[in-house]
């Protein structure tokens, strides 16, 4: 029986020949994945790979069950943060210069207009997309366990997709966007002042000055192009930490070979129940034997490369392709902004019209507590939920009340936002979408 | 199998994003402007092939002009001519300079080059080339035809006006020779967006139809449709492009509107003077370039503009939104703002005023042309003209006339068509050298002949049908059909020297600009005799000769305000001055805005009302002599403008009036009304509202003439017409049989005492006779009862009032209006009659409270004013007219105040006027005499003794033309003095009003103020300060008896204040304590202002004396 003795030393000519395959080596350091192995190097010793796990569940896998929306608003995020530093390299943030160099860049850039298109299209589907998304996981119940706390972190990143959204609405600096921030401001500035301080500070703080300028755009522009990003993509990269943390994707529990689940002593001696160890790359030698278990993983659970790369890749795409073609229809660029000529109606963002419309009604409960009560109460589902049941399920029936109770709240923003959108004219009076809409100027 | 079906997926996916981005990599590698740029290289090639010369070398690419800012701001890039390639190369221009013999460029009579056709012209010369080829090689010629248009998105351009080049303007001889293209580039002139590079971008929404139009659903229809004959302009910026049209930009300005980026830089001669009149001579170059725009200021003035709206250093007018800046909206948005007001502001009082195209082109230039200051002015400089502008300088318009001019029925009549009266309102009395052929055959021809022919005239062209103003359709058609007999019977040079000949020289254009219905009847043929102008001409004077005649007949000016035919007959002088000064005084929610005219213009004005509504009258009652009185006739002609056709309410000029004109097929209403009701209103008019009193004639008249517009009989019988169409017309109530009628004061004693529960007054709870409840004063009012019946003032305690006010609020709110303004929230819906305006001072002095309460009791029928007597007691009735009555208190005052100084004051200068009248045409005379003695002076060829006697003329006539400018500035400066104490009286008026004193204290101020009344006597050109005019006594007495008064109300307020002080501390004792002392302030400053107004008319007062003392020595 001949031992391993070490490598044995090789020749230059040996060298030379293994040379080119070392050096690929020496970057991907894993055979192509076409035997388990491989396929589980490649997603632990691939650094934008390895935030995947090894292997997934199939029910990750079912496109009908997670319907990809989670994938699809990362690839727009991915998407926005490629065009945007695109155009980050012909923008300049001042007041004189930002419309003129949109006016500009627009016939005589190569791929200016496709860039803004795209960036413009991804951001509006982003936020549609972080909306349906957190439907989605309401609807299958998959705040509940000890994935609370990452709903929690999924409400704050769809606040910083809007807020995302927001600050780059004013950058083009035209009347739509300069009218919608005067709008989209003045709501901030219905948050009740501090004592003593002669103009809202809420909606000062904002803008940094008492009305949309020059020290609003540089403001915005910061937000919009470094403070936001950085955050929102850190806290993306918790979400999914925590989402391998929590073992992968929701799912209804395992008929066949259920979750393993451990005892664990904590120090206030109380025993309680934890998931089991789900890792699968734990155990990779070979075990001689007759044991059942040989030979095969955790029940139901596949190589994430290629099943999950694959589909994630599909997921991709599918934006790309829905991107592009968007990207046909032109981002809208009107005159230059004027602020001596307000638009009537001014209108904020689509997703904003619908506090826009609540502040209709009254500018103290439609613009500051509703909302804040929305956003709080969103982030307290989890707590409040109590019903063990329905996780991994769509609409369960044990949560018929909740079910009942968050549909009605999204069909209610729903409504005001179309309403806001299509059916509210001049002085922001009742129209029909088919009669006249804007008063001209 | 799970693989697979990834794999295809991956495989489609990939390649849709593949093909995405090729479809983007193709829109960047084909830009639109390569397309022009492409055609230009070959046209160059093929002109190549008949010069011989090498195609120039040209490099495809974008060409752009930048102008780096002085202060390093962005610049400014002009990309036009990456497509325009050839702006400034002479073979692609149809015409060139002519050259003469001696190969110098021949001018015309002007100094303009002359243009002649280019032979080098490369399109006509593919044209030629295109035609030999034809035959022999279709394909080659099919190559070459493709070479003059482009296809673009579904466009097709014409290359040849995309590769042309820049007509030469005036007295250029080469292109850009006065403005180089390196220095303006394109936009400057032609607004646009110079940085777009495709035609969307570049030139913006330009021609209709192009685009998605923004606004959907009902857009109404102003002016008739021609597509064949309508000019180009019918086509453009009548619409907003929606977002279909992304990257919305500045349009270029297309035909007569660059006009108004010439006025950015130069100046129009008209702009210097400023003055109203556009002769037809142009002065300059930029004059002859921008000839609409003058004609769209002249359009300015004419069409009322100026009236409501405001230009920084032009006019004044502060009704509409100020057009100093117009020039940055959009074209769309000016033309649909002057077509359709009501589509920004539904609330907007602008009428419409069918502006035809060819108006609305010019009045657009000359608004786009509106940017504050000019480039070539500099920021300071026109701060300052603005500033001297807004201290007060006077526009021509605005100065006084000449005394002469008052009377002068000419300058008048031009002022009513030219100055912005004509815009709204209709006035026949024009004449026009065009008449009918028998007046110019027989002069002494029998009165029947003239009428037959106007009657055949009115049968073609009635002036409405269907409540609208004749369509241009028809009267082109009814032309076609009676051509002969137009042409026979309506012919030129009737008579000579006429009123609208004279106006439409001096002021082309304004005449027709009243009537597009005439303008698109007189452009309807221009297709079809597009080649025989000689009839195109036969034509468009037969349609003008039709509009005199239509003029002289109908009246000059549009039906948007109800028509002055007879106002001077019916309405007093003083009714016509404060209409002029302040049109809503007398008639309330009048849209007329305040025109900027200075008081002896108002004269003039109403001097020729008084005097074209006599003739009117004459007219007219000429033809009822003739006729008979035909009611149906008089309908037609008194009253359809306001009740329509067809009595419905709803004539050309109801929709601008208030309250709205009563619908007289509403048998409801009629029946309800009686007869003897309807005959008041048409004979004495309903006060505060627009209908006339036709059977009046005011007192104040220069000429007394006692023939009221209907005589009774005549009312008479339009009523009995009046009520005959109603079905039962035989059972018509008399008054006695309506129970409202006769409610009379007893009933409301009787039901008070019903009503013993509920007091009146605390002090008189329990009245038994009518005299203890009203004042009762023999009637003055028209409606024919004896006696008039007021509540007694005693009566107005707070507590009634508040009642009063709390019932009007919870109901009657409801329709009225919580201000009582008749705007209440049902007010809109309704049809027939809207609620009555009860702040309407003169309708409401009209009536009487008995009247009032009869009213609420019963209800009026015919609207939607239903019976309170149910649902109210006799108390609460009192309580709502007290309440009612005592809205309007201050509103009253006012009014009697402004009445009592129009009788002091503007009389007298009315007197001073005529004075001035009287010398002025001397001094005029001596001025035209120095003027022609000065011209022969400066002649060298007089001999010397000649000169020496001329000379001593010349002097003589100086010093008398001295001393009557002494004389006419003395009696100025008197005038002024007069309009000074006049203003010393309102403002101590307005003051007392807004004190809010009691009667008392405000009759005895009136009774202060008259004794300055009939101060000066005019006696054969004599003025003179009347023998029984108010002595100082009496005017120390009635002074010392305001400020006992003043000093008694001060003393009473002090005893509350100390009765105040007494009570137990509390927030109403505090309350009453401030309200106390603020009134004691209010009182004492009064009294001090009283004292302080009263010297400064005193020393006015001297000075007029004095002045009056001078002018006496004057005459000496």
């Amino acid at each position: 029986m001949s031992t391993f003795q070490g490598k044995p030393r090789e020749s230059w000519g040996q060298y030379l020949i293994n040379l080119p395959s070392m050096f690929i080596r020496s970057i991907f350091r894993h055979n192509y994945p076409n035997n388990d192995v491989d396929r589980s190097e490649i997603v632990f010793k691939n650094f934008f790979l390895h935030f995947h796990p090894v292997k997934c569940h199939k029910n990750s896998l079912d496109p009908f069950y997670t319907l990809g929306l989670g994938t699809i608003a990362t690839s727009l995020f991915l998407l926005l943060t490629f065009t945007g530093i695109v155009l980050m390299f012909y923008y300049i943030p001042t007041e004189d210069r930002a419309y003129e160099i949109m006016k500009d860049w627009q016939d005589t850039t190569p791929f200016a207009m496709m860039y803004r298109n795209m960036h413009r299209w991804s951001a509006h589907m982003m936020v549609l997309f972080v909306f349906l998304h957190m439907s989605r996981v309401f609807y299958t119940g998959s705040y509940k366990g000890m994935r609370k706390f990452n709903w929690v972190i999924g409400v704050t990143l769809m606040v910083l997709t809007l807020i995302l959204s927001f600050t780059g609405y004013l950058l083009p600096w035209d009347q739509l966007a300069f009218w919608a921030i005067t709008v989209g401001t003045n709501i901030a500035g219905y948050v009740p002042n501090l004592p003593g301080f002669e103009y809202n500070v809420n909606r000062v703080m904002l803008l940094a000055s008492t009305s949309v300028g020059q020290d609003a755009l540089i403001r915005f522009y910061v937000l919009h192009v470094a403070f936001l990003p950085i955050v929102t993509g850190t806290l993306i990269g918790v979400h999914f930490w925590r989402v391998r943390k929590d073992g992968g994707l929701s799912r209804p529990p395992d008929k066949i070979c259920p979750d393993p689940v451990r005892v664990i002593q904590r120090s206030d001696t109380k025993e309680s129940f934890a998931p089991g160890v789900k890792r699968t790359y734990g155990l990779m030698e070979l075990v001689r034997g007759t044991c059942p278990t040989v030979d095969k993983g955790p029940y139901n659970y596949v190589f994430t490369w290629p099943h999950l790369l694959r589909a994630e890749l599909v997921a991709f795409l599918l934006t790309t392709v829905l991107i592009l073609g968007l990207s046909l229809i032109d981002a809208p660029l009107e005159e230059a902004a004027n602020p001596t000529k307000p638009t009537n109606p001014s209108k904020a963002p689509w997703y904003f019209l619908g506090l826009q419309e609540m502040v209709a009604y009254n500018a103290f409960w439609g613009g500051v507590a509703i909302p804040m009560g929305m956003v709080l109460g969103l982030m307290a589902i989890p707590y409040l939920d109590r019903n063990p049941h329905g996780q991994g399920y769509w609409f369960h029936r044990s949560r018929y009340l909740a079910i009942f109770f968050f549909t009605l709240f999204m069909t209610w923003q729903g409504i005001l936002i179309i309403i806001g959108t299509y059916f509210r004219g001049a002085n922001w009076s009742w129209i029909w979408p088919w009669t006249e809409n804007f008063a001209r100027h | 199998m799970h693989g697979d079906r990834y794999q295809i997926a991956l495989i489609i996916l990939g390649i849709t994003v593949a093909s995405l981005l090729g479809f983007f990599l193709y829109q960047e590698m084909f830009p639109e402007y390569r397309i022009y740029q492409n055609d230009y290289i070959d046209l160059e090639k093929f002109r190549s092939t008949y010069t011989g010369e090498a195609p120039p070398a040209f490099a495809p690419g974008i060409k752009q002009i930048v102008f780096e800012r002085e202060d390093k701001g962005p610049a400014s890039v002009d990309r036009c001519i990456s497509c325009h390639v050839a702006v400034q190369i002479p073979h692609f221009s149809p015409m060139k300079i002519a050259y003469g013999p001696a190969n110098e460029i021949s001018l015309d009579a002007e100094g303009f080059p002359i243009l002649e056709p280019n032979e080098n012209y490369i399109f006509a010369r593919l044209d030629r080339q295109i035609g030999e080829i034809k035959k022999d090689h279709p394909e080659e010629a099919e190559a070459l035809a493709k070479l003059k248009t482009a296809k673009v998105n579904d466009q097709v351009y014409d290359i040849t006006k995309v590769l042309a080049m820049h007509p030469l303007m005036g007295k250029e001889t080469y292109p850009f020779e006065f403005h180089p293209l390196e220095e303006f580039g394109c936009t400057s002139c032609h607004s646009g967006n110079g940085k777009g590079l495709t035609t969307e971008k570049a030139h913006g929404p330009v021609f209709d139809g192009q685009y998605g139009i923004e606004h959907r659903g009902y857009v109404p229809e102003f002016i008739e449709k021609d597509e064949r004959n309508d000019p180009s302009f019918a086509h453009v910026f009548n619409h907003k492009p929606d977002d279909s049209l992304l990257f919305q930009t500045t349009p270029i300005l297309v035909g007569n509107l660059i006009q108004s980026s010439c006025i950015q830089c130069h100046s129009h001669h008209l702009d210097n003077v400023n003055s109203l009149k556009n002769s037809s001579s142009a002065s300059s170059d930029v004059d002859l370039f921008t000839k609409n725009y003058s004609q769209g200021e002249q359009l300015y003035f004419s069409q009322s503009c100026y009236a409501c709206h405001k230009i920084a250093g032009l006019s004044r007018g502060g009704v509409g939104p100020e057009l100093t800046k117009a020039g940055f909206n959009y074209p769309w948005y000016l033309k649909e703002s002057i077509v359709w007001p009501q589509a920004d502001l539904p609330t907007s009082t602008m009428p419409n005023f069918r502006l035809d195209h060819v108006e609305l082109e010019d009045l657009m230039t000359f608004l786009l042309a509106q940017k504050g200051a000019k480039k070539t002015e500099s920021e300071i400089g026109y701060k300052l003209s603005v500033q001297n502008w807004e201290a007060g300088r006077k526009s021509p318009f605005e100065m006084a006339i000449l005394p002469y001019q008052i009377d002068d029925l000419r300058y008048s009549m031009t002022i009513f068509a030219t100055e912005g009266c004509a815009s709204c309102h209709r006035l026949t009395g024009f004449i026009s050298n065009t008449g009918y052929s028998i007046e110019k055959s027989n002069p002494q021809r029998p009165f029947d002949d003239l009428y037959r022919e106007k009657q055949w005239f009115r049968r073609l062209f009635p002036e409405q049908s269907f409540n609208e103003e004749l369509f241009g359709s028809r009267i082109v058609k009814t032309i076609e059909a009676n051509l002969t007999d137009i042409d026979k019977r309506i012919v030129n040079d009737v008579r000579k020297n006429s009123l609208l000949e004279e106006i439409e020289a001096a002021y082309p254009h304004v005449i027709d600009s009243f009537y597009s219905n005439f303008r698109y009847a007189s452009r309807a043929k221009n297709e079809e005799y597009r080649n025989d102008p000689k009839k195109l001409k036969e034509w468009q004077d037969r349609v003008h000769r039709i509009l005199l005649v239509y003029i002289q007949e109908y009246g000059l000016g549009r039906l948007i305000g109800p028509r002055l035919n007879w106002s001077g007959i019916y309405r007093s002088d003083e009714w016509l001055m404060e209409h002029f000064r302040k049109p809503s005084g007398h008639t309330p929610r009048s849209i007329m805005p305040v025109f900027p005219f200075d008081t002896s213009k108002f004269l003039a004005l109403t001097h020729m009302l008084d005097v074209l509504g006599k003739r009117n009258r004459d007219n007219l009652n000429a033809v009822w002599e003739h006729l008979g009185f035909e009611p149906e006739l008089a309908y037609q002609t008194y009253c359809s403008q306001c009740h329509g056709n067809y009595l419905q309410g709803n004539g050309p000029v109801s929709k601008w009036i208030y309250p709205i004109p009563k619908n007289l097929t509403s048998g409801e209403f009629l029946r309800n009304l009686t007869k003897k009701n309807a005959i008041l209103s048409i004979t004495h008019g309903v006060k505060g509202t627009s209908m006339p009193p036709f059977g009046e004639t005011p007192a104040d008249k220069e000429t007394r003439d006692t023939s009221a517009v209907l005589s009774q009989e005549n009312i008479g019988k339009l009523v009995d017409w009046l009520y005959q169409s109603l079905s039962g017309a035989r059972v018509i109530k008399e008054e006695e049989d309506v129970p409202k009628w006769s409610y009379s004061p007893k009933d409301v004693v009787a039901e008070l005492d019903l009503e013993k529960a509920l007091w009146l007054s605390k002090s008189n709870p329990f009245p038994q006779s009518v005299e203890e409840v009203f004042d009762i004063v023999p009637n003055r009012l028209p409606n024919g009862d004896k006696n008039a019946y007021y509540i007694k003032r005693q009566y107005y305690t707070p507590e009634n009032l508040t009642r009063g006010e709390q019932f009007f609020v919870l109901n009657c709110a409801y329709c009225h209006g919580t201000d009582a303004d008749g705007l209440g929230i049902r007010a809109g819906g309704m049809v027939d009659a809207k609620p009555r305006m009860l702040t309407n001072i003169d309708w409401l002095n009209t009536y009487d409270d008995l009247f009032l309460l009869r009213s609420i009791k019963y209800g009026v029928k015919g609207t939607a004013m239903t019976p309170w007597g149910d649902l109210t007691n006799a108390t609460q009735r009192l309580q709502l007219v007290m309440y009612i009555r005592h809205l309007s208190f201050n509103k009253e005052r006012r009014t009697s105040l402004f009445e009592l100084l129009y009788q002091i004051f503007d009389e007298a200068i009315e007197k001073i006027e005529k004075l001035r009248m009287i010398t002025y045409p001397s001094l005029a005379a001596l001025q035209r005499e120095e003027d022609s003695i000065q011209q022969k002076l400066s002649n060298h060829a007089l001999q010397d003794d000649e000169a020496l006697t001329m000379f001593q003329k010349s002097l003589h006539i100086s010093r008398e033309i001295k001393t009557l400018q002494e004389y006419d500035q003395t009696l100025l400066d008197l005038k002024k003095s007069l309009g000074r104490e006049q203003t010393v009286y309102s403002d101590l008026g307005n003051s007392f009003i807004a004190a809010d004193v009691d009667d008392e204290l405000w009759k005895s101020y009136l009774a202060f103020v008259k004794l300055n009344e009939n101060r000066f006597q005019l006696e054969n050109k004599n003025l003179s300060i009347n023998k029984n005019y108010g002595t100082s006594q009496q005017r120390l007495t009635a002074l010392d008896q305001l400020k006992t008064l003043l000093e008694a109300q001060i003393a009473r307020d002090k005893d509350l204040l100390v009765q105040a002080k007494g009570k137990l501390p509390s927030n109403a004792r505090d309350d009453a304590i401030d309200r106390l002392h603020s009134n004691m302030s209010v009182y004492e400053k009064l009294k001090t202002q009283l004292i302080t107004e009263e010297a400064k008319a005193e020393i006015l007062r001297k000075q007029q004396l004095s002045l009056l003392q001078k002018e006496k020595y004057g005459t000496n």
